[in-house]
């Protein structure tokens, strides 16, 4: 089944939502990580992405764009929220009573996992550098650039996610690579 | 970092796998916390209008008809089970419904095992911490009166 023909049956079972949780989790919990770095806030966040994507799959209009750009643009606004306030406040699935009856198959984290990002951090220490430099950029530049160089995603999945036109995206990316090169040298030079 | 090595950047790529089980919140947080001031909101009152009149010896009217009021509800044969109702009932009801809020349910099937965690939510915490206090006090001055009796 490809996304067009799971998002017009996801309006009469709900519980196929399951489905999208199943095909795009890891990559959007991937994400996530690599835009945060704390496995448990990277959790919580993840856990809205999917539950917010389950209240509003309702209104979601096949338009030619993947589910997954959907998901990652829900994912990029949630991050900025994190970003913007430095902590998080979640839903829970159990505030909406309506999805009750899903099958349960969402947001448990074993423990493993968590140790394993944080060993798998620690072997990246060029990305680190990255990360932080990129993190103190604007807003729209740190979305950009986590999606090319993190996710490696083209201009034209980059200009779907955000919603963005291709030109918009090279400008961004443009601009926000003599950014990072600039601070990069900058952090050489101390 | 050079230009290569940049675009070449290798990045942590952690296995992930969705997990069979479910997590939910055994109340919702805001619901919970806005029931639990409507529930305590009337004891709240009458404590704080003892308070006043009797320890800080603030001598409004307001005190006075408060405790007129609530002394003639015992009087009453069809309103005298308010008071249970309102200082211990709903008290309870509201501290049960804040630890409810902030306490999440982990469901491993596999497993059949229940993993309960606590998440701290301020709003929740205080009115748990207030009604408890009502329950408390309420509670020792039964208590007190009973002895004496």
């Amino acid at each position: 089944m490809n996304d067009q023909e799971l998002v017009e049956r996801l309006r009469d079972s709900p519980e196929l939502f399951a489905e999208v949780y199943e095909r795009h989790y890891a990559a959007i919990k991937k994400y996530v990580l690599r835009r945060v770095l704390d496995y448990d806030i990277a959790s919580d966040i993840t856990s809205e992405v999917f539950i917010k994507a389950l209240l509003k799959i309702g209104t979601f209009r096949w338009k030619g764009i993947p589910l997954i750009a959907w998901l990652y643009r829900i994912a990029g606004n949630e991050i900025a929220i994190y970003f913007s306030k430095q902590q998080y406040e979640t839903m829970r699935l159990n505030d909406f009573a309506e999805f009750n009856n899903l099958p349960g198959s969402m947001f448990t984290d074993p423990a493993d996992e968590k140790e394993r990002w944080e060993s798998e951090l620690r072997r990246h220490k060029q990305f680190l550098v990255v990360h932080e430099t990129i993190r103190s950029m604007p807003g729209h530049y740190q979305e950009a650039m986590s999606l090319r160089h993190f996710e490696g995603k083209s201009i034209k999945e980059i200009s779907e996610i955000l919603g963005k036109k291709e030109g918009t995206v090279k400008s961004l990316l443009s601009r926000g690579m003599e950014q990072l090169k600039k601070s990069l040298q900058e952090t050489r030079d101390k | 970092m050079n230009d290569d090595q940049i675009e070449d950047l290798t990045v942590p790529d952690p296995h992930m796998n969705p997990n069979r089980g479910f997590m939910t919140a055994m109340a919702n947080s805001k619901r919970s916390a806005a029931l639990g001031v409507w529930l305590v909101v009337v004891p709240l009152f009458f404590l704080f209008c003892v308070l006043m009149k009797y320890f800080f010896h603030v001598d409004l009217r307001i005190f006075k008809i408060v405790e007129e009021f609530f002394a003639s509800m015992d009087r009453d044969p069809v309103m005298h089970w308010l008071s249970p109702l309102l200082f211990m009932v709903f008290p309870l009801l509201s501290a049960a419904l804040n630890a409810m809020a902030m306490m999440n349910v982990q469901w491993h099937g596999a497993e059949r095992t229940a993993v309960v965690t606590v998440k701290v939510r301020v709003w929740n915490l205080l009115l748990l911490l207030v009604s408890l206090a009502i329950v408390g006090v309420i509670g020792l001055y039964l208590i007190t009166e009973n002895l004496k009796g």
